[in-house]
């Protein structure tokens, strides 16, 4: 064959690489894209495909109201199964919980932060699950080392697991099979939430039943949660995962979260549940665009988030 | 809807086809160059590799889903590769590389891999055949992750969650967060003059994690958890400039 053949294949070879790197790129520029871009809203249907019946409340009795009144809209319209409530401390009953679940919600009692500092935690338990029959998930503590503020009391996460386990061992004493406690919620996103839940893991978790304990996390980027997946793969295997906290704080962008982030949600964590937050997170303030409601003292007329009307659509 | 199969041979075939006719003809040639020597050279080469399959459904080399936008996992990976060929050829090793893989383009977390190759190309004249092998390390895309929830009328619900299992330290955040796997090369080379262009398919062996829940009402949880190795291949198509 002649050099000039020989060239020809050459070049021809040439170009189709060319050619292959460049169908490549398409592709690889397309994931370019910033994830932050605006996306289109999500209809009623993308939206129930992808929605969790479970929302984060606030107990105040300002909403009392509203709260009745929106959180049965959502139940009726079967886009609710269960809330999530904070038990505080200096109100051994409180009548805001008492009337969510009257509504027939599942509650996850979110024992506060407070309680983590109670010597005799072990009593706190006793009288907690005493005023409250009716819930059998109990939360110990969230975001223990991040959101305390400085200036009272403070918490490391080995402080927090010598904690968890004193709650753990003495409601398996005392209350075998009356609740199943869920972890403090890690944060979600970065190094600190993975990391402080690795050492929850080695100097608590390993030793439980997974039965008797769920993990929770919160995340407000599911696009970021690969430093779980060694974990909840790892030690953390037989333990099932919730999401007690997730939503965004725009709410224009509210349905479409919902739509593409609460799978991402499921598919990376195994998340059984994930708690929108919140229903209402004041009426200013940076947790109020989080809102699924605002403004409840102006009931029966208070605002609605476009994704709480997509929820109750048409119900 | 039922999926298009691709089989393995049918991807092969395309990349024959793609390339093969720039080859036969070379074969008849008996040298090349003056004197006919190998071309020896250190090249800085960039990449893109493409990768779809269906891990979920147990589904890799063996049954490759030609739907190119219907596959569980598809991403894009970008690579930058440094490959010397030695001035010998004396089998089995012709040439080593190093590379680093970006997949999962956005995320700055996932997707961080280094890898090691040995390889052997067998001189066709205008194109060389590259055979290798080696062994990869890193923080893998979540793109390969997955869980498919079920929820039956009497309320138990069931999930699969299927991922790669890490087997590996990465000595940032928590542990384990690595992967390490070895993995097989093939692909179809020419360097004419400071170019090297290349295109091929890779095969990786990755461990993954299949592991299943029932969650019954009351709280009562059944698992089932499995692990196997799956073949997960890619294609790649890489443009180098030789350095040295």
């Amino acid at each position: 064959m002649s050099i000039a053949i020989m060239k020809a294949w050459r070049e021809r070879a040439i170009r189709l690489a060319i050619l292959a790197v460049a169908v490549g790129t398409l592709p690889a520029c397309d994931q370019f894209r910033s994830p932050a871009s605006p996306s289109a809203p999500a209809t009623t249907q993308e939206v129930a495909l992808s929605w969790s019946p479970y929302v984060g409340v606030h107990s105040d009795g300002r909403a009392l109201s509203a709260y009745q009144d929106a959180l049965a809209a959502l139940r009726r319209s079967g886009r609710l199964n269960g809330v999530r409530m904070a038990l505080h401390r200096n109100e051994p009953v409180d009548p805001v919980i008492k009337a969510v679940g009257s509504l027939g919600l599942e509650i996850l009692g979110l024992v506060d932060n407070d309680y983590l500092f109670d010597p005799d935690i072990e009593g706190a338990i006793d009288r907690i699950f005493a005023a409250y029959p009716e819930i059998r998930y109990f939360q110990i503590g969230n975001e223990v080392t991040t959101i305390l503020p400085p200036g009272g009391p403070t918490i490391t996460i080995e402080q927090y697991a010598a904690v968890f386990q004193r709650v753990y061992a003495h409601v398996q004493a005392r209350h075998p099979g009356r609740a199943i406690l869920l972890t403090q919620s890690a944060l979600g996103s970065g190094l600190r939430g993975p990391t402080e839940l690795e050492t929850l893991t080695s100097l608590a978790l390993s030793g439980m039943d997974p039965n008797k304990v769920i993990v929770a996390i919160n995340s407000y980027d599911p696009d970021n949660l690969s430093q779980f997946s060694g974990l909840l793969g790892g030690a953390l295997r037989p333990f099932r995962v919730w999401v007690t906290e997730s939503g965004r704080p725009n709410p224009d962008q509210q349905t479409s979260f919902v739509r593409d982030k609460y799978p991402l949600l499921r598919r990376f964590l195994r998340a059984e549940r994930v708690y929108w937050y919140v229903m209402w997170g004041g009426d200013e303030g940076p947790d109020s665009d989080f809102s699924l409601i605002k403004f409840p003292a102006s009931h029966p007329n208070y605002w609605k988030s476009p994704l709480f009307d997509l929820l109750t659509e048409g119900r | 809807m039922t999926r298009l199969r691709v089989p393995l041979a049918g991807t092969l075939a395309l990349v024959f086809c793609i390339l093969a006719p720039a080859t036969l003809p070379a074969q008849t040639e008996s040298t090349e160059g003056a004197g006919g020597g190998r071309k020896s050279g250190t090249y800085l080469k960039l990449g893109l590799a493409y990768w779809q399959g269906d891990i979920f459904s147990e589904s890799s080399l063996t049954r490759w889903s030609g739907d190119l936008f219907g596959a569980d996992y598809a991403l894009t990976s970008v690579s930058l590769e440094i490959d010397t060929y030695l001035p010998w050829a004396s089998f089995p090793i012709s040439g080593f590389a190093i590379a680093y893989r970006k997949d999962a383009i956005p995320s700055l977390e996932a997707g961080h891999m280094l890898s090691g190759t040995l390889f052997h190309d067998f001189d066709l004249k205008v194109l060389a055949v590259k055979v290798g092998g080696g062994a990869e390390w890193g923080i893998p895309s979540l793109n390969f992750d997955q869980t498919e929830f079920e929820v039956t009328a009497d309320g138990t619900v069931r999930y699969r969650h299927t991922y790669p299992g890490r087997n590996s330290n990465i000595p940032v955040g928590s542990r384990p967060n690595g992967v390490f796997y070895p993995f097989v090369v093939l692909s179809l080379v020419t360097r004419p003059g400071p170019l090297l262009l290349e295109f091929g398919m890779r095969v990786n062996y990755i461990r993954f994690h299949f592991d299943d829940y029932e969650l019954r009402p009351g709280d009562e949880v059944i698992r089932a958890f499995d692990e196997r190795q799956v073949r997960v291949p890619y294609l790649f198509a890489n443009i180098g400039l030789r350095l040295f």
